[in-house]
């Protein structure tokens, strides 16, 4: 009798510790999985947390979310650190601009100076581009001034997202925007005028793209919002991917190079990201993702 | 020519050299400076209309004197001499305490030549028409009766005269 209950405790000991030592090579492989999505640059990871003690699940839950405000954290101190630059540069530059223009437009006025129209015609253009470049660095800094940074013991602005779009499609006739939000009446924590820029300015450029449909969607998981605006126009490359949110990148002959930039500094200084995916949504050549 | 001399002192020949061509047809002569220093011996010597100060001063770091100091230098001892701020294109900041410190206006740079010469003139114009001295009494006694609200012993009292002087003066208003 004795023995048959010291085999069984011995059979269940032995069954425990298998279990245990599985259960632990099984978080190995978890901790393994996001060192390696961090090293990859993927903040966006997600382990499931079925199969977890109720401690493990917890941590887990917290290691999903920690991703997402790493991400953020970085986002923001990238923002702050080309706001910085460009205040330093746009200094620089109409500091430089100043003699450029004003010893152009003298000369422009003494036509008499110039012993051909050639010489006269070179010095109009000097002038000519100085005058571009100065209004190109004030319109710059309008819009930078436009967009301040949500204030700690702010109420948070919250914006219903149907409307929103509603009140957007009319302005983009050449394209039908199908909206799918989970629930109708979804709302984004970031103020309403700035959401309208962000969300104008990617159906611009989905136009601009040649594309026809776009596809509006939005869910909530995890306290977050996450909005994907899909577009099926000309897909954007691989090697330009990277350089989209950087201040002045522009692929058009008379962009800018604000655009996407000021976007992503909206979207961060209201606390979240914003993201072109790498594998765009099903039917569609381009997906942004912004999660706040 | 109708303007007399203008001072311009920056740190920066190159914005030297383009006031000189832009001020030089409509101006007696250009003097230029790189450094503060000499501004009031300049000024003591040579008969200056208008001073052009910037204010993105460098060299200040050494003696630990800014634009703010000069101006005020300039002020002190020529109190009629208009002087016009040249400030960075972000520094309205300064260009408000340039203002509040007795500058007669501010240009950011990069400026437009018109609009500074226009600047230059208003300044100099509205410093040699002097406001006859009936105007400025005028001004002044009535100054002194609105804040006395109306009450004319208390603002004669204030102006140092006798009731019947302030209302006499009151009347050929």
């Amino acid at each position: 009798m004795l023995l048959h209950i010291a085999i069984l405790i011995a059979v269940v000991i032995v069954a425990l510790l298998i279990f245990h030592l599985r259960h632990q090579r099984l978080l190995k492989q978890r901790a393994y999985l996001m060192r390696e999505a961090l090293q990859n640059r993927d903040f966006s990871f997600h382990l499931p947390t079925n199969g977890l003690f109720s401690g493990e699940r917890a941590l887990q839950q917290t290691l999903n979310e920690l991703g997402e405000l790493i991400k953020q954290q970085a986002d923001r101190a990238e923002v702050e650190s080309w706001h910085r630059m460009t205040r330093i540069l746009t200094h620089e530059i109409m500091n430089a601009a100043a003699p450029i223009a004003s010893i152009s437009q003298s000369l422009t006025k003494r036509r008499d100076d110039f012993n051909n129209q050639t010489s006269y015609d070179a010095i109009v253009t000097i002038n000519d581009t100085a005058a571009e470049l100065i209004r190109f660095v004030q319109k710059y800094r309008e819009i930078l001034k436009e967009n301040k940074i949500q204030t700690v013991g702010q109420p948070k602005a919250t914006t219903a997202i149907a409307p929103l779009v509603n009140a957007i499609a009319p302005l983009f006739p050449q394209v039908s925007i199908n909206t799918f939000l989970e629930p109708e009446n979804i709302n984004m924590n970031i103020d309403a005028d700035l959401l309208r820029h962000v969300i104008v300015n990617i159906i611009k450029n989905a136009a601009e793209a040649k594309a026809t449909i776009i596809k509006i969607s939005a869910l909530e998981n995890n306290n977050h919002i996450t909005l994907k605006i899909s577009n099926n126009g000309e897909q954007i490359p691989a090697t330009i991917a990277a350089d989209i949110f950087t201040p002045f990148f522009t692929t058009k002959q008379t962009g800018t190079g604000i655009g996407l930039s000021l976007c992503r500094q909206i979207i961060v200084n209201s606390g979240g990201t914003i993201r072109l995916l790498d594998k765009s949504e099903h039917n569609f050549t381009t997906t942004f993702e912004v999660k706040i | 020519m109708k303007y007399g001399n203008i001072l311009a002192i920056d740190d920066n020949n190159a914005i030297l050299t383009a006031l000189k061509l832009c001020l030089g047809d409509t101006f007696q002569d250009i003097i230029t400076l790189s450094q503060p220093d000499d501004i009031l011996t300049i000024m003591a010597q040579e008969e200056i209309e208008a001073v052009i100060l910037d204010m993105n001063f460098s060299l200040g770091i050494n003696t630990g004197h800014d634009g703010i100091f000069w101006l005020q230098a300039i002020k002190k001892h020529h109190p009629n001499v208009p002087v016009i701020l040249l400030t960075a294109y972000a520094d309205v900041q300064l260009a408000v305490k340039g203002l509040k410190n007795g500058a007669a206006d501010f240009v950011t740079k990069p400026w437009d030549n018109d609009e500074l010469l226009r600047k230059i003139k208003d300044a100099i114009d509205k410093s040699r028409s002097l406001a006859p001295l009936s105007e400025v009494e005028a001004d002044h006694v009535q100054r002194a009766i609105d804040s006395c609200h109306g009450n004319l012993s208390k603002a004669a009292d204030m102006l140092g005269v006798s009731r019947q002087t302030l209302y006499n003066k009151m009347k050929t208003k």
